[in-house]
């Protein structure tokens, strides 16, 4: 079972990291972190925070587009090219397939993270740059959670709706991620009993990107959070990843050849 | 020549844009009816705080993060007057001469936009928020950053919004604390002035940087210049009617008006001026206390 | 494959008669699969967020104003998002999953199917932004400065804007993958204006300015939430002009690219 997971897993990532892409993505960010570098800003010299952050929020943006692209279009590209029928064809059960295309997908968001967190510590190095290497490492295993959520998310809209609308809606959540968090907590002063218990619903139900996002910690040198943490967040994480990925695997085998 | 024929019309469509933009770009320009003062008001309403991260503007996005950034990232929830924030620089002082600056604690600082567990609805995921975006509990000293560090923000957000005086203003006024950024402080004034002309408040800055270089002629003419363009929309009497003019911009225009007079006496050594334009001043603010007591001692 | 005769650098009336066939084609298969689902889910969730606004209290004309405004650059942003997203699909997603070869066997020029893929995107956006338009007009207080001809203004220029967009969606699909294109149509789309902005000052020439789409000129929704005057027709002009030469400048480029594309 692992390894027929396994070998779809590997196939997916491979694929994914054979296209153009992601390097693509990579380079442009990274010309345009260069070119914002560039830019003079009164000749002052510690720029570090200021440079931190942009290159982190175009880094994290540019490994979730990527993600949600490659992961909303796995399965529908099975139906539309075919291939199913050759993959069903195979002993290989449909939860396999799915929880291989899944893990591929996730490794190459990883990939893709690993490659920008690469250059953004090598960029910092470089220039002297002050970082908490500890925090850091915090900041990219929680960007990990999140590309795992917007992947399964990813995975269920694209088996509810059109392509190009589950991407939209994938990222519009990632964009308004922030939004959605504030707004649910100034709300609630505003509303009566029934609002409260409709926002304390929407509190567990709809995921908050903005819970992995890190990097104003980083930027502001904040210290490391303690282990629990992450095992919150981790728990957080499977808290949706889990079930979006169940509902999945529900709607692909009820899905008719 | 015809294989690329789409390219070649691709090409001269771009140079028709470089030559149609700027003509394009100043018949668009809509100047809002809401004052700055306005907007910022209703910026710090509750809606607004909501809806803080996906702001149309770029510039008032990077002005939130300055905010941030004054505060090592965390996020308060609308802790300081804007408008007030972004006058002259007198509420700067003030704030920082009451909570201390650069790397110094204070508290008080209003309540954070992340609310501590007690009133917190959110159970485990508000515990999670709290770790994980930088926050401490609301009355709990905490560190201001150095205010360097929020001066590319100020630099991005006039080069998004050259019309984003506020920006100009404070950006000067944190530059002009080191000592050798004074040439670059006064450059961007002048820049701020530059494309925003009709900004008293500007000018007003302006004066005090000159100040700083003890470039005193240049200093009152600048204060002057201040005080004449805040007096084409001042009310009668300078009572303050919001949005058109707050009590924060009548003490914008008492400041320019006094350091006139000061400036004669003290650094021009020229009494008879000072008088003249003392008594001026008292005209326009009738039992202003700050004049009063200078013409007690110009007496 | 074989391309397209080629005769004249731009295709006479007569050969873009295909393109309505082909947009038909393209708006029977959005609604096939089920794609203005996507304008629903949006618009769902644009109405939750303007009742959670209502509640938390419209106090004054200002804030009324605010709210109008801000639903009206939701609305942008939103139908910006959606011809972005699917116009950076259409193309490569007809390569491939090969369903082209069936289309450029037919006597259709490529830049009828061009046409015919950019219209139902565009058309899609203009949809999205018609509904959120009218979703904020109903859900925020109106004040009476607040009058009809600079919202008709804005409204078609906002409609001009979503063509500048699929059409640079569309046009750089050609070079980049769709992730690739998502991104950079994005940006462009949001910061096309401050990067403008920010080049011209930092290399102190305005005319390069130019080079960069900039949409947000074409943005005049605050004019009408402000109740300024209607645009002067020579502005408008400019203004439709601007982003007519943006729509004909990627539309060249797609169909340059597009003629020699091997397939």
């Amino acid at each position: 079972m692992i390894r027929r997971i396994r070998l779809v897993a590997g196939t997916v990532f491979t694929e994914a990291i054979r296209r153009r892409e992601i390097y693509v993505i990579v380079i442009l960010t990274v010309a345009l972190l260069l070119a914002a570098s560039w830019v003079r800003f009164f000749d002052l010299k510690a720029l570090h925070k200021f440079y931190h952050e942009i290159a982190l929020k175009t880094m994290s943006m540019a490994a979730a587009v990527t993600t949600v692209v490659l992961a909303a279009r796995q399965l529908p590209r099975e139906f539309e090219r075919r291939t199913i029928y050759t993959v069903m064809a195979k002993p290989l059960a449909r939860w396999e397939f799915m929880l291989g295309k899944w893990l591929g997908v996730v490794g190459a968001g990883l990939f893709c993270l690993a490659l920008f967190m690469a250059v953004f510590a090598g960029g910092t190095w470089l220039t002297g740059g002050a970082i908490g290497w500890r925090i850091f490492f915090q900041f990219i295993y929680l960007q990990g959670l999140m590309i795992a959520l917007l992947a399964s998310l990813a995975f269920l809209l694209s088996m509810l709706m059109a392509l190009d609308a589950a991407i939209t809606t994938t990222l519009l959540l990632y964009v308004l991620g922030a939004v959605l968090t504030n707004a649910m907590v100034i709300v609630y002063d505003f509303v009566g009993a029934a609002g409260r218990v409709l926002l304390l619903a929407l509190n567990y139900i709809v995921p908050q990107p903005a819970l992995f996002d890190m990097s104003a910690k980083v930027v502001h040198e904040w210290p490391p959070v303690p282990a629990w943490v992450l095992a919150l967040a981790t728990g957080y994480a499977l808290m949706f990843i889990v079930p979006y990925l169940s509902v999945s695997y529900l709607l692909f085998r009820r899905r008719r050849l | 020549m015809v294989r690329h024929a789409r390219y070649l019309f691709a090409v001269a469509g771009l140079a028709a844009l470089m030559a149609l933009r700027p003509a394009v770009v100043s018949g668009a320009r809509w100047e809002p009816e809401l004052s700055d003062t306005a907007r910022e008001q209703v910026n710090s309403s509750a809606f607004a705080t909501i809806l803080g991260e996906i702001r149309a503007s770029a510039a008032d996005l990077m002005w939130v993060k300055t905010e941030r950034y004054m505060h090592n990232g965390v996020a308060f929830s609308g802790h300081l007057d804007e408008n007030a924030m972004a006058r002259t620089g007198e509420v700067a002082v003030k704030h920082d001469r009451e909570h201390g600056a650069d790397g110094d604690e204070h508290d008080g600082c209003g309540h954070t936009l992340i609310p501590d567990a007690s009133g917190d609805y959110r159970g485990f995921v508000g515990a999670l928020q709290r770790e994980v975006h930088p926050w401490q509990p609301a009355g709990a000293p905490h560190l201001h950053s150095a205010g360097e560090e929020l001066l590319p923000w100020y630099r991005m957000l006039t080069y998004s919004n050259p019309r984003h005086w506020r920006g100009y203003a404070i950006g000067t006024w944190w530059l002009s604390r080191d000592p050798a950024a004074r040439a670059e402080a006064e450059s961007f004034i002048a820049e701020g002035v530059k494309n925003n002309p009709g900004v008293f408040q500007l000018q007003l800055m302006r004066g005090r940087i000159l100040m700083q270089r003890e470039a005193w002629s240049e200093a009152i003419a600048a204060f002057r210049q201040a005080a004449a363009l805040a007096e084409k929309t001042r009310p009668a009497g300078g009572k303050p009617a919001p949005p058109a003019w707050s009590a924060s911009d009548e003490e914008d225009y008492a400041a320019a008006l006094r350091y006139i007079p000061l400036l004669e006496w003290r650094k021009l050594n020229d009494p008879a001026a000072a008088r003249a334009d003392l008594a001026a001043a008292l005209e326009r603010l009738p039992g202003d206390k700050p004049l009063g007591e200078l013409r007690q001692q110009l007496k | 494959m074989a391309t397209a005769p080629f005769t004249t650098p731009l295709p006479a009336a007569s050969e873009l008669r295909p393109v309505p066939h082909l947009v038909r084609g393209v708006w029977l298969e959005s609604l096939r699969r089920n794609e203005l689902w996507v304008i629903g889910i949006l618009l769902g969730l644009y109405i939750l967020l303007a009742l959670v606004l209502r509640i938390v209290g419209i106090e004054s004309a200002q804030s009324a104003r605010f709210i109008r405004g801000l639903g009206f650059d939701l609305g942008g942003l939103l139908a910006s998002l959606l011809v972005i997203v699917t116009g950076s699909r259409q193309l490569p997603a007809e390569i491939e999953l090969r369903t082209i070869y069936p289309v450029l066997a037919k006597p259709v020029r490529r830049e009828a199917l061009l046409w015919g893929k950019a219209l139902p995107t565009w058309a899609l956006g203009v949809a999205a932004m018609l509904a959120f338009g009218i979703a904020t007009l109903a859900l925020t207080p109106s004040l009476p400065q607040q009058s009809a001809l600079p919202l008709v203004a804005a409204l078609v220029l906002e409609a001009v804007a979503l063509a500048v967009l699929t059409s640079m969606a569309i046009c750089l699909s050609l070079w980049m993958p769709p992730a690739v294109t998502m991104l950079v149509a994005g940006a462009l789309a949001l910061g096309g204006g401050f990067a403008s902005n920010m080049i011209a000052r930092v290399s102190g020439a305005q005319w390069l300015a130019g080079l960069w789409p900039d949409v947000s000129v074409l943005d005049q929704f605050q004019r009408y939430v402000d109740g300024g005057a209607a645009l002067a027709p020579a502005a408008f002009g400019g203004l439709a002009l601007y982003g007519a030469l943006w729509i004909f400048v990627f539309a060249m480029a797609a169909a340059g690219r597009f003629r020699r594309m091997p397939i």
